[in-house]
């Protein structure tokens, strides 16, 4: 899904990074640099030293959808059907193939409601279904989810877990959930803008069973 | 030390209902973003009007650490917003991990340091009642372990924790959660956890295996779990 | 009145004819009375009261210096009630309907982005001063002149933290310049009704006085 070669950016150094698989969870301790490495693999920043690749491309070859940690603090629009569109609209795709597929898309979420609605007048939980409603309605190559867990409930959450898994779009995401994160296909360990292990969650957590890093529900089985 | 909630906020589409008395010791609310755990930590620090009443028994002071830390910024060094506590920073900034950070901008911190810097703060001031509001968001599971022993630590004061989290928790006292515009106080632990309406994955699993947890930790479902083995 | 762009003309017509004769005015003061729910559609009464007040005071000092004072007092009441039933009547969203409709898909929807934009960062910029203010009464520090300046800190901080958000996700979702949108107005025979009225109030404000 992803590889990284040479790349020194900010605080990060990594010299080699491959990641295959569905869906590929990123996860480190705080400042270790998880939100600055997304940003250059969605493309929205512009890589200072290295390469990456994308699917194979470089980022900005690539249809990225992208939620933030705090998609309640960064709607563009007031209506929830103009911001669930927004991406169709700015890439100009007529109006009634854009409202087809808004439908479908909140359909998916079981939130077909929330279309008639105002941003300002949704609760948080129901703002992030919509910042992922826009992220998935120009059906991206890619999903990036940059701790989109970590201001949410469970169950909005779930049901966000539940709409990629449907969606069936390669997702790479930052997680302070180990439980979720030990669901992915590939582990990436960052620390300090390095690559701690990389490999699959049997193989990261294998390494990180002394720590608190180790999903909650595996120590409970062991 | 006491305090007593029996009071109700209403506002357009909104409505909490609060009835419940907490003592010494760590409280915790949970419920989903939006169910109204902020409005109850306001009313709590007395700065939110509500209906009904709000009494408290042998405190003098209530701290109220809000989700987002840039709020409380208010000085244009480290130090000095450790002082507007009326803090010594070389007491605090070591607890915080940030003894060589004193000098910088707080707005040039990460999220997750300015947090650190806060609890630091609000956890020195020592106050009666402490109400934590999502004192762990943004924290990696390493700093949440040390924010729940400091949590614990404050065993003959107040403490309440408002909070969704769902892997590292702190062991508490009680536990009451908020869903359709009601607070559900479910009681003292032990008895309290098996009630609780939205329990982390580890202990819903732990209670489904027929384990009964003494208390909320992961350390708890697991030792629980070793006993029904035995 | 459901139609925005209708509510713009009525707005417009109306004022200019309060604005050129007291008979206009009265007019236009008889149109707000009846198809308006008047007071109820004031959004911050006080507020208005306010700007009445001074309005009220500066007519009075120029009718006592030999001015036309009451004469401008009049015309201004409608102006002022007018307005603000127009700015409490307004929806949501329409700005990007009426600018798109008025400019077209290239400038007129940057515009209107532009103005959403910028009503989405009034809301967060008032929720970050009730949350700031409350922060601040935690620490006990008073809201002084002293303190305006690390509260006003703290809003630009907030503020540009969120803009820079908000480019990136322009730039992730696509933007370039311009946005296909097709707006879509409800006009009601009553929409139309009014602003006929207030176009004859508009010509008939020039034959009185």
């Amino acid at each position: 899904m992803i590889s990284v070669r040479g790349m020194r950016h900010h605080l990060i150094d990594i010299e080699r990074l491959d990641a295959e698989g569905k869906r590929v969870a990123l996860i480190g301790p705080n400042g270790a640099g998880k939100t600055t490495l997304l940003e250059v693999l969605a493309g929205m920043d512009k890589l200072r030293e290295g390469s990456v690749k994308v699917l194979g491309k470089s980022p900005s070859q690539v249809k990225v959808g992208w939620v933030g940690e705090f998609p309640d603090r960064t709607m563009l629009f007031s209506r929830v059907c103009d911001e669930v569109a927004s991406s169709l609209r700015f890439t100009k795709v007529d109006q009634e193939d854009a409202d087809l597929i808004v439908m479908e898309s909140m359909a998916m979420l079981k939130r077909p409601d929330l279309l008639k609605r105002y941003t300002r007048s949704l609760s948080g939980g129901e703002k992030a279904l919509v910042a992922f409603a826009a992220a998935i309605v120009n059906s991206p190559d890619i999903l990036i989810l940059d701790e989109v867990d970590s201001h949410l409930d469970e169950a909005t959450a779930g049901i966000i877990t539940d709409a990629v898994q449907l969606s069936g779009i390669p997702t790479l995401f930052c997680t302070q959930d180990m439980d979720r994160a030990s669901t992915a296909d590939h582990v990436i360990f960052l620390r300090d803008g390095r690559v701690q292990f990389s490999g699959s969650p049997a193989e990261v957590f294998g390494q990180l069973e002394d720590s608190c890093f180790y999903p909650s529900l595996w120590r409970l089985s062991q | 030390m006491r305090a007593d909630l029996d009071f109700m906020v209403e506002r357009e589409d909104f409505k909490l209902r609060c009835v419940a008395s907490y003592g010494e010791g760590v409280h915790l609310v949970s419920g989903v973003i939006g169910s109204g755990k902020s409005t109850m930590a306001l009313v709590m620090a007395s700065l939110l009007q509500c209906q009904g009443r709000y009494l408290t028994k042998g405190v003098q002071r209530t701290i109220l650490s809000m989700q987002f830390p840039e709020y409380h910024i208010t000085s244009s060094s480290v130090d000095d917003e450790v002082r507007s506590w009326g803090l010594d920073p070389r007491d605090v900034l070591p607890r915080a991990g940030m003894e060589d950070r004193g000098a910088i901008d707080p707005f040039k911190l990460s999220r997750g340091q300015l947090k650190r810097l806060n609890l630091a703060c609000v956890f020195a001031l020592d106050p009666d009642i402490l109400l934590l509001d999502e004192p762990f968001s943004s924290l990696d599971c390493m700093v949440k372990s040390r924010v729940c022993k400091a949590i614990e630590s404050r065993k003959d004061k107040i403490t309440m924790v408002f909070s969704h989290e769902r892997s590292v928790l702190p062991r508490v006292e009680s536990i009451s959660h908020i869903a359709d515009g009601k607070l559900i106080h479910h009681g003292s632990t032990p008895e309290a956890v098996s009630q609780w309406a939205s329990p982390p994955p580890y202990l819903r699993q732990a209670l489904q295996r027929g384990a009964r947890p003494q208390n909320i930790t992961l350390q708890d479902s697991m030792e629980a779990l070793c006993a029904t083995r035995d | 009145m459901r139609d925005p762009r209708l509510r713009i003309a009525a707005t417009i017509l109306l004022s200019t004819a309060a604005f050129m004769s007291t008979g206009g005015a009265v007019i236009a003061f008889l149109w707000w009375l009846l198809f308006t729910p008047r007071l109820k559609a004031i959004p911050h009464p006080r507020m208005l009261l306010g700007v009445l007040l001074m309005i009220t005071l500066t007519a009075l000092v120029s009718e006592y210096t030999g001015g036309m004072g009451l004469n401008y007092l009049v015309r201004m009441i409608p102006i002022l009630l007018i307005a603000a039933w127009a700015y409490s009547d307004r929806q949501e969203s329409e700005l990007l309907d009426v600018s798109v409709w008025l400019l077209g898909k290239r400038i007129g929807f940057d515009i209107g982005l532009t103005a959403e934009m910028g009503l989405q960062s009034l809301q967060l910029i008032s929720h970050d001063l009730v949350k700031i203010k409350q922060a601040m009464a935690i620490k006990g520090l008073p809201i002084s002149v002293t303190s305006m300046v690390p509260l006003a800190m703290n809003l630009v901080v907030n503020q540009l933290r969120r803009t820079e958000e908000a480019s990136k996700l322009l730039t992730v979702r696509g933007y370039s310049a311009g946005g296909e949108i097709t707006p879509s107005f409800v006009t009601t025979k009553l929409d139309v009704s009014l602003t006929f009225i207030a176009l004859l109030t508009f010509f008939t404000s020039f034959w009185l006085f």
